[in-house]
């Protein structure tokens, strides 16, 4: 499936399940997702992910619900639970997948969605860059260590710091991007014309459909 | 063949002239070298043809600078760089993508290439450079010398008619340097031009057809004899005099370290100890890892074995103590500041120096006459010139006193009186404050007897040289 | 050969929207690395039932690329883009939300703005940057009705856990942006045409 298409279809079942208070529709997500890994291929570290990182925020509203809910709140209280693991499945699908999808994905926003290249190559630098930020923040925080000074997350000069390298690194790659011929708002060819397949349309309207259907019954 | 023209161009950089009444014709076809001193205005003179300027800088332009007619700047890019190629000096600055493949695609589809021309193109212009291996490899993780031929090849790619090329061959080893200069002559003989700026033209001598000489912004075409006395003038590598050490222990010692940037090697096992209260030289291939070892002596890079330091492994040691002890002059000045104006940097080290009686408010404008920084105290550091925050910067770390204190290319971009008064201002403070001092350079013009010993760091190995007694 | 025409300059330019990219990264990692914190005192509090108090306190740091990207770029939309930006690189880096983060990231991006739209888009310094740090908590507030169940607790919770947020939006997204904002205006670093 087009990484693209599946975005859509992921974000339109995570919007609607913000709206919707129930368990069983979570779990039927989860359930659906579960199956579907199967044939992704997970290493065990996914799935340990898959399994530990929901439970904190989970038990966090579970229990404050519990606790300081009114209303129908115990059923609340596992919503929320549950919700929060029917994101992150389901978000999964598209997340772990998305190191190989990655181009295909940015190539379908800037050739189908016809998202301009500018916001595209923004966002494939940034990303490349990602690794680079990491250090950087690492150094700016020892650079001043040096100089006998902590910079801490309550302080403007952390950020402003931050801010100061982002100007500089935004200039560099903007010149860059130019002296390699990118120019705002013109055309590109493209080395791999990215083609959604109908099968792809097809299936997006099939599971949206079939999602609405799910929220018929009046579930628990 | 089109129409290059710079005809009386004049560029201000907030009211500081840098290039004055600038005229260079280029004749079709020709190899072009372009020298001066550094800070001349070379580097700018070769982004305004590249179009780059002034819409990347502050700078304010006059006089005419044309391709066929058509103001350099405003030409939309993707034909611009059909017909200007630049290469940037340090290679890292122009990737935008993550393999040298997606990086010359990107260029590629910029430039509007047909799809069906485009893998053609990026293989021809891969093995030109001879790095077809590496077409899919990380960026990151490449050396200097491999860095540059990919940028090479980005260029070559889009075939243009005028090659700007910035020093291009300052962060390259010299087997990668003979390489890059026999791409460079084989595509000026498909017919383009040329235009280079360097210091060291050994290897090239013979394609070179005119010179031109920058002097603080000023430009002009060298005629016979001064032709002939620069060309005769080649830089030799200076002798650098420094002993080996014979000490038993070392302040830093480093036992089977190992360093690694993605699947490459950096340094394999190693075992050296740096000894206290000296001045040590690290001199190697740019990309090779010596400032990846700088940084791993500070706890900015991860390593293999163990670093101590006083025998104590550092790895143990909380990184805001450690660097109380044992602090990086970074290369990058800007990172190093916590103030805002010189005078409040200068205060905040003042009260945190290690040998306050020694940094009275005389001593300090004693120091800031000697490096030309005394009228600047009210000045915003992040205004300054990269060559004023970096002489600030080593003056704010010296006042703190840190007992070692490492330095990554300090004296790139001063002058050369810049460098030498630099340098006596570490010799003096450091001795006088019983520090030890690491420092990676390529300015060995200036430091040729300022060593007491010097690692050459090449081949994945790290050594100490010498040849004094 | 084609050149730039002088009048016409394209709204969102290369160098604003990579520097709103970067802004968003860093601001991204700063609040990255608080993870574990976070993590910690959400677990501390979680028998207490407390819990949503990790979250309140330190929402209006994961808000920040919104008005810092409004304040640095000048240009309607540049708040929720700034913002979502922020959210996406949460969500690769494998937040816990997943992709209902972007959605989160839309939304806050929606609030902080708001508050700058209000005054028309007109006002860049405190007045703006503190408008926006109330449109932010308001919209957000709404969203977690929805979204983290909020509208099943008691008043008096609901009161503690918006004042909590109020604050946690006023410090960082208000009276931190401000101090930030003046940081850059005196250095200077900043050049706008």
């Amino acid at each position: 499936m087009n990484p693209l298409i599946k975005f859509a279809t992921v974000m339109v079942i995570a919007l609607e399940l913000t709206f919707i208070k129930s368990v069983t529709l979570n779990i039927i997500i989860i359930g659906v997702s579960a199956f579907l890994y199967l044939f992704l291929k997970l290493n065990w570290r996914q799935w340990l992910w898959l399994f530990i990182l929901p439970l904190l925020p989970g038990l966090g509203s579970w229990f404050s619900l519990m606790y300081f809910g009114t209303g129908d709140h115990e059923h609340m209280a596992w919503v929320m639970l549950s919700r929060v693991f029917a994101y992150l499945w389901l978000g999964g699908l598209f997340t772990l997948k998305l190191n190989d999808e990655r181009d295909i994905f940015l190539a379908t926003l800037e050739q189908k969605a016809k998202l301009s290249a500018t916001f595209v190559y923004a966002l494939v630098g940034v990303l490349n860059f990602m690794p680079a930020v990491s250090q950087e923040m690492k150094t700016i925080r020892v650079a001043s260590q040096m100089r006998g000074q902590t910079l801490h997350i309550w302080q403007p000069q952390l950020y402003f710091k931050a801010i100061l390298a982002a100007i500089r690194w935004s200039q560099n790659l903007a010149e860059g991007m130019v002296s390699h011929g990118f120019t705002e708002g013109a055309t590109r060819t493209h080395l791999q014309v990215v083609t959604i397949k109908r099968r792809d349309w097809f299936l997006l309207v099939i599971i949206l459909i079939a999602f609405q259907l799910l929220l018929l019954p009046n579930w628990y | 063949m089109t129409d290059l023209v710079v005809d009386h161009v004049n560029f201000a950089y907030r009211e500081t002239p840098v290039l004055t009444d600038i005229s260079l014709k280029l004749r079709p076809n020709s190899f072009n070298l372009l020298v001066g001193p550094s800070g001349s205005g070379k580097s700018t003179l070769l982004k305004l043809l590249s179009g780059l300027y002034p819409t990347f800088s502050d700078g304010s332009l006059t006089g005419k600078l044309t391709l066929d007619d058509y103001d350099i700047h405003d030409i939309v890019p993707y034909q611009r760089v059909a017909h200007i190629g630049y290469l940037f000096q340090n290679p890292t600055r122009q990737f935008v993508m993550r393999t040298p493949f997606e990086e010359l695609r990107f260029s590629l589809e910029n430039l509007q290439v047909k799809p069906e021309d485009i893998e053609k193109r990026i293989t021809d212009a891969m093995e030109s450079v001879g790095m077809t291996a590496y077409m899919h490899h990380d960026l990151l993780h490449l050396s200097g010398g491999e860095k540059q031929k990919v940028a090479l090849a980005t260029v070559l790619a889009a075939d243009s008619e005028y090659l700007l090329l910035d020093e291009p061959f300052a962060n390259v080893d010299p087997i990668a340097r003979l390489q890059l200069i026999d791409v460079i002559k084989a595509y000026q003989n498909q017919g383009k031009t040329i235009l280079i700026t360097d210091h060291d033209w050994s290897g090239y001598t013979d394609a070179i057809d005119d010179i031109f000489v920058m002097d603080s912004g000023h430009l002009h075409n060298a005629l016979t004899d001064e032709r002939e006395q620069i060309l005769a003038k080649l830089p030799n590598q200076p002798a650098i005099h420094t002993s080996l050490p014979d000490e038993k222990e070392g302040i830093i010692t480093l036992d089977s370290v190992t360093l690694n940037s993605g699947a490459r090697t950096l340094l394999s096992a190693t075992t050296r100890l740096l000894p206290e209260e000296k001045r040590i030289l690290i001199t190697g291939p740019n990309g090779v890892g010596k400032s990846t070892l700088l940084s791993a002596l500070v706890k900015l890079y991860p390593y293999g074995g163990t670093i101590t330091y006083h025998k104590e492994n550092i790895a143990k040691r909380k990184i805001a103590k450690h660097v109380q002890d044992i602090a990086l002059v970074f290369q990058n000045a800007e990172q190093q500041f916590v103030a805002m104006t010189v005078q409040e940097e200068l205060t905040q080290a003042q009260t945190l120096s290690h040998f306050p009686e020694f940094w009275s408010d005389d001593a300090i404008t004693r120091v800031l006459t000697q490096l030309n920084l005394h009228g600047l105290r009210d000045h915003i550091v992040y205004q300054l010139s990269g060559g004023q925050q970096k002489k600030l910067q080593v003056l704010l770390m010296l006042i703190i006193g840190t007992q070692t204190l490492l330095f990554d290319e300090p004296l790139a971009g001063l002058d050369s009186i810049s460098q030498q008064h630099l340098l006596d201002i570490i010799a003096d403070l450091t001795t006088r404050q019983h520090q030890t001092v690491i420092m990676i350079s390529h300015q060995l013009h200036a430091v040729t007897d300022w060593f007491d010993y010097h690692l050459q760091f090449d081949n994945q190995e790290l050594n100490y040289v010498g040849d004094a007694l | 050969m084609q050149t730039i025409s002088k009048s016409k300059s394209t709204r969102w330019a290369l160098r604003d929207v990579l520097l709103l990219a970067f802004v968003a990264v860093f601001i991204g990692f700063i609040f990255w690395v608080l993870g574990p914190i976070y993590n910690l005192l959400s677990a501390a509090l979680t028998p207490l039932g407390l819990a949503p108090f990790a979250n309140e306190l330190l929402i209006g740091g994961w808000m920040m690329a919104a008005p810092l990207a409004s304040i640095l770029i000048r240009q309607a939309g540049a708040g929720v883009l700034g913002e979502f930006f922020a959210a996406a690189v949460e969500m690769l880096l494998g937040g816990q939300w997943g992709v209902a983060t972007l959605l989160s990231g839309l939304v806050q991006g929606i609030g902080s703005e708001a508050g700058f739209a209000v005054l028309g888009y007109k006002n860049w310094g405190w007045r703006g940057i503190f408008s926006s740090a109330i449109t932010g908590t308001i919209v957000t507030f709404i969203w977690s009705a929805f979204r983290d169940g909020y509208s099943s607790y008691h008043i008096g919770l609901l009161i503690a856990l918006f004042i909590t947020r109020f604050i946690s939006l006023l410090f960082f997204g208000g009276v931190l942006v401000v101090a930030i904002q003046k940081l850059i205006e005196k250095a200077g670093v900043l050049h706008r045409d």
